[in-house]
Order: structure tokens, then C-alpha cells, then sequence
């Protein structure tokens, strides 16, 4: 077990391809049934319309994905590069989301006028939609990534905070007197009762806003960036490439996945191991 | 069976004496609640002292004010024949739900209240052996609590607060929750433990044939905040739960509870 462990490529065997395998193997009938229906009627309702520019069928989809992903375009870049692009501005605009979220999430439980006051503008935050704040943003920050990642982070942290708000007013108050009772300090409370109480409820933030910030990007990009998944949605929709548009999307989901199964999951299931 | 004797002036030097204590709560409406009123507790060294009353009296109110928790807002308290402040009281506290830390191990959850104190690892690690040993849960260091039953959890509750080897154990309903027969077994081995370390115990219940079964003395609360009544139980140990002897005591100490209740509900 040791020996096996110790090359790089049996870390990566043990520690995170099986894992995804077990996790497949486990839940065979939520993975791989739901996705094989989906494929099957995408494939029965493109056959039925049988209009490729308007439905492709997966099997034209996936060797799209697979040539995208594989062919420089004219300025050299392969849709991975594009969707790198935007992997790369979603995961600094969520990390920056989630890191306001946690401030301001604590500050409001613990600040009682903090809390009392943005609780009234939380709602306004949520309720503009995300589209308003992308063209407000682009046009007063410019049409480039910095004024993209502004948008995100407006549109994304109040629903960051309020989770992250919701979290820090549920801490169990019989546990604090348990700790008061046996005299520990406030780095003790904060060490082993405020943070891995958090913990949950950053993990849900973060998945959420992910989710928010992943959609907001590609939505920026489409409205004023020249590069990323976004542009090359808007690029290839305009000339009316459906095929080469959910090419793109395939590669994406499949990232997304990704992301989700190798790194959250597990991680996940690591640090809560505990919930029985 | 060790015979205990009612403590003389002797051996009395470790003991409690709460004098003039009063606690008010100002509600969220702006009232006043009057929770304990001048009440005056002794409780001898090595003592089984139990208090009784209804649902929010201040028991726990008590309970926290001698832990330290709530400050009080009138009072004295002297311990061991000198002053002393109630957080300076050498306290170990159980509570109705065993409030661990769920995300750490049974083994984690002892040692995080020794973390704090003047011990070395290898000391630290010889108490959490003990208490868990004493508890009967050395076979479950590394479990996690929601792996747990009930009453193991309520264990755990119980070696974490020997952990820190109090003189005085406070102890708020610690079986209330719990169904009939793991509390049964749970207050036997309490008894065991009380014996083998002649702790003082400071303990809270609205069970009368518990309070009869385990203690030495009874003290009674009502709802104005005083002590109304206070009774040596002195049968011999080890008491059996079901006793006609008990039985009578209870019933008679019952009595006396709904008589006053009526009398301070008639006034
Ligand atoms: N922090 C607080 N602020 C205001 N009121 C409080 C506070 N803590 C307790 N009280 C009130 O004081 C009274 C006594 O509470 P306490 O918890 O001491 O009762 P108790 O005798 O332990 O009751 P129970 O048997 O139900 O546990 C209750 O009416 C309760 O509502
Ligand atoms: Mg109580």
C-alpha cells in the first residue's frame, strides 16, 4: 500500500481516480441512467426534427467538442484555451465572492446594525438582474475582464452573504456555554466551534456561487469580451453554427463535472466525514 | 458498600456555601423575571446534592451561575472556607444534551477541554485514557458522536467533564432524555464513579425517584425563586430503584411540593 503509493501516478490512481470510479460504481443508477436517458432523447427528438442546424444529434455534437477542442482557430486558440480563459476569470471572481461573503456574513451576525441594515439591501442586491449589472459594469469599467469580474462579483455576493449570514446565526449556543463553562479561550471557540461549524455552509456557498459565477462570466463574455466561452458563443451563433455552439456547451458541462466529481466531492466528503 | 457518614466540621472543608444569591432576567418585553430569589445553598464535601422544581425555576439558572457562565447579580459564595469568585469554582459541567463537538473524535472532544491547562501531552493523554476508561467507552476514542447512541453520547458528556478532575461536578438533567433503562444503567455507574472519587455533585432533576434514588439531600425550588423545602434522604445504599422505602419517601417529598405549589398559588 505504501510502496503503491509512493510515484505520483499511483497517487493520483488512489487517491482520485478511484475514488470517482467507486463513486460512479455506487451510484450507477443516479449517473449513468439519468445521462444515458438524456442522450437517448436528444438523440430520438434531433432524428425527429432531423435539421442539424437547429437540433444536432450528441454523436455530431461530441465529434464537434472533440475537433473543437483539438484545432487552433485563426488566432491560434483551441476552444480549450477559450474555455481556460473563463475557467480562470470564474474561479478568481468566485474565490473574491466567497471571500466577501464570509466578511460580510460574519459581520452581520456579529454586528448587530451591520446585520439590521444590509438585511434590506440584500434583496435589491438579488433581485437586479444579472444582465443590467454586466452592461452597467461594462460600460463603466470598460469592455474587458476587469469590468466583467466586477459584475460578477455584484451580482454573485449577496447571495454568498446571506448564506454565509444564515450559517453564522445557527451556531449552537448550548456549545459556546459548554466552552464558557470549561473556560476556553476565544481562539479555542473560534478554532473548534465557529470555523468547522462554518465549514458546511462555506462549502454550500461556494457550489452556489460557483454556479452564479459560471453563468454570469460566460454572460459577460458574450456582451462585450473578445475572448472566452462566452465570445465564442456569441461568434458562432451569430453565423448560425448551432453544431460548433453546443460543441462548446459539451466541453464546458464536461469541465464543470469535472470540477465537481475530482476536486469538490471528495474534498467534501474528506473534511465531513464525520456526519456519519 | 462504603458506609458514607454525614459530613463533620472535620472533613467539611471543601464545602459550598452559597449565601444571598439573587438572579433577575430582564425579558425581551423589558419585564422582570425573578428566577433565584436570596436563596442560600450549602452543599458538604463529597456530597450528592440534588436540586429539584418546575420547568423554569432556575435550575439551570443556578447551575450556570455556579459554572460561570451567567453572572450573578447578588450573592456570595465560599468555597473551602474563603471567597471566591463563581469562575474560579474547580467545576466540571454535564448538560442535558451532551453538546460535543459532533466534528470531533470522543478521544478530540475529552482533550479539548484539557488543551487549555497546565498539562504536559503525555499527562493530557493519561487523563483522556482515564476518564474514557471510568466512562466505559476506551473502545470508542475514535468514533465520532453521531456514531453514538444516546446514552454513550451522555458517557462522553460525563469523561469530558472528569477530564479536568473537578472537585465539583454540576450535572443539568443528564438523563432526562434518555430512555428509562440506559438511564438506569447510567445512574448506577454514576453512583460507582461518585464513590470511587468522592466528588462533590451538584445535580439537577424534575424526577423525584431520581433525585431520591441518587442523593443525599433534596432541595427544592419554586417558581418564585426560593428554596421551599429541603430533605436528608437516608436510606442505605445501594438503593434499589423499585424500593417501597423509596417509594414512600418520594411520595411523601411530593406531597410536600404540591401543598406548597397550592399554597403559593392560592396567595
Ligand atoms: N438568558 C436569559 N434571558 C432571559 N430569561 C432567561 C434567560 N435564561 C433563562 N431565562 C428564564 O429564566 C427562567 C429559569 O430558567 P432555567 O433555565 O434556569 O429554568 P430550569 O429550572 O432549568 O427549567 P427546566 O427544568 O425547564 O430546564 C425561565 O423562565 C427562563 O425563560
Ligand atoms: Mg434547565
Amino acid at each position: 500500500m505504501a510502496l503503491k503509493n509512493e510515484s505520483l501516478g499511483g497517487v493520483i490512481r488512489d487517491d482520485v481516480v478511484e475514488p470517482v470510479l467507486r463513486r460512479v460504481r455506487e451510484n450507477l443508477l443516479q449517473t449513468v441512467l439519468p445521462i444515458t436517458v438524456l442522450l437517448v432523447i436528444w438523440g430520438g427528438v434531433a432524428s425527429y426534427i432531423s435539421d442539424p442546424g437547429t437540433l444536432p444529434g450528441p454523436l455530431i455534437t461530441f465529434e464537434q467538442t472533440y475537433y473543437l477542442t483539438f484545432t487552433e482557430d485563426p488566432y491560434g486558440l483551441t476552444a480549450l484555451d477559450h474555455v481556460r480563459v473563463t475557467f480562470v476569470r470564474a474561479i478568481v471572481a468566485s474565490v473574491l465572492v466567497l471571500l466577501l461573503s464570509v466578511v460580510f456574513g460574519i459581520l452581520m451576525a456579529v454586528v448587530k446594525p451591520v446585520g439590521d441594515s444590509l438585511v434590506n439591501f440584500l434583496p435589491l442586491g438579488m433581485t437586479v438582474p444579472a444582465v443590467v449589472i454586466i452592461l452597467l459594469s461594462l460600460v463603466w469599467f470598460g469592455f474587458h475582464e476587469s469590468g466583467l469580474i466586477f459584475a460578477v462579483i455584484v451580482a454573485a455576493t449577496p447571495f454568498g452573504v446571506i448564506n454565509m449570514w444564515q450559517g453564522a446565526r445557527d451556531v449552537n449556543i448550548g456549545l459556546l456555554e459548554m466552552a464558557h463553562s470549561f473556560d476556553a479561550s476565544n481562539r479555542m471557540i473560534w478554532r473548534h466551534i465557529y470555523i468547522p461549524h462554518l465549514l458546511p455552509y462555506l462549502f454550500g456557498s461556494y457550489r452556489y456561487i460557483l454556479g452564479m459565477v459560471w453563468k454570469v462570466t460566460v454572460l459577460g463574455e458574450v456582451f462585450g469580451l473578445s475572448d472566452g466561452l462566452g465570445a465564442m458563443l456569441r461568434t458562432h451563433f451569430q453565423f448560425g453554427n448551432i453544431e460548433i455552439v453546443l460543441g462548446y456547451l459539451m466541453l464546458f458541462v464536461g469541465i464543470v463535472l469535472i470540477i465537481e466529481y475530482v476536486f469538490l466531492k471528495p474534498l467534501e466528503d474528506h473534511l465531513f466525514r464525520w456526519r456519519t | 458498600m462504603v458506609n458514607r457518614t454525614i459530613a463533620s466540621e472535620g472533613d467539611d472543608l471543601m464545602s459550598i456555601h452559597v449565601t444571598n444569591l439573587s438572579k433577575t432576567f430582564t425579558e425581551d418585553e423589558g419585564e422582570e423575571l425573578v428566577v433565584l430569589d436570596d436563596i442560600d445553598v450549602t452543599v458538604g464535601d463529597g456530597e450528592f446534592y440534588t436540586v429539584m422544581g418546575p420547568s423554569g425555576c432556575g435550575k439551570s439558572t443556578l447551575l450556570n451561575i455556579l459554572a460561570g457562565t451567567i453572572p450573578m447579580d447578588r450573592g456570595e459564595i465560599e468555597y473551602a472556607g474563603s471567597p471566591i469568585s463563581p469562575t474560579d469554582l474547580p467545576v466540571g459541567y454535564v448538560f442535558q444534551e451532551p453538546r460535543l463537538l459532533n466534528w470531533r473524535t470522543v478521544g478530540e472532544n475529552v482533550d479539548l477541554v484539557l488543551r487549555e491547562r497546565d498539562l504536559s501531552k503525555s499527562q493530557r493523554e493519561e487523563r483522556i485514557v482515564d476518564v474514557l476508561e471510568m466512562v466505559g467507552l476506551h473502545d470508542e476514542r475514535e468514533s465520532y458522536p453521531l456514531r453514538l447512541s444516546g446514552g454513550m453520547r451522555q458517557r462522553v458528556g460525563i469523561a469530558r467533564a472528569l477530564a479536568v478532575d473537578p472537585s465539583i461536578l454540576l450535572m443539568d438533567e443528564p438523563f432526562s432524555s434518555l430512555d428509562e433503562l440506559t438511564a438506569r444503567n447510567l445512574r448506577d455507574d454514576l453512583l460507582d464513579l461518585w464513590k470511587s472519587t468522592e466528588k462533590t455533585i451538584i445535580f439537577v432533576t424534575h424526577d423525584i425517584s431520581e433525585a431520591v434514588y441518587l442523593s443525599e439531600s433534596v432541595t427544592f425550588l419554586d417558581t418564585r425563586g426560593r428554596i421551599f423545602h429541603q430533605s436528608e434522604i437516608e436510606h442505605d445504599r445501594p438503593r434499589e430503584p423499585d424500593d417501597p422505602a423509596l417509594l414512600e419517601t418520594e411520595a411523601a417529598l411530593m406531597k410536600t411540593f404540591f401543598d406548597h405549589m397550592a399554597t403559593i398559588q392560592s396567595v
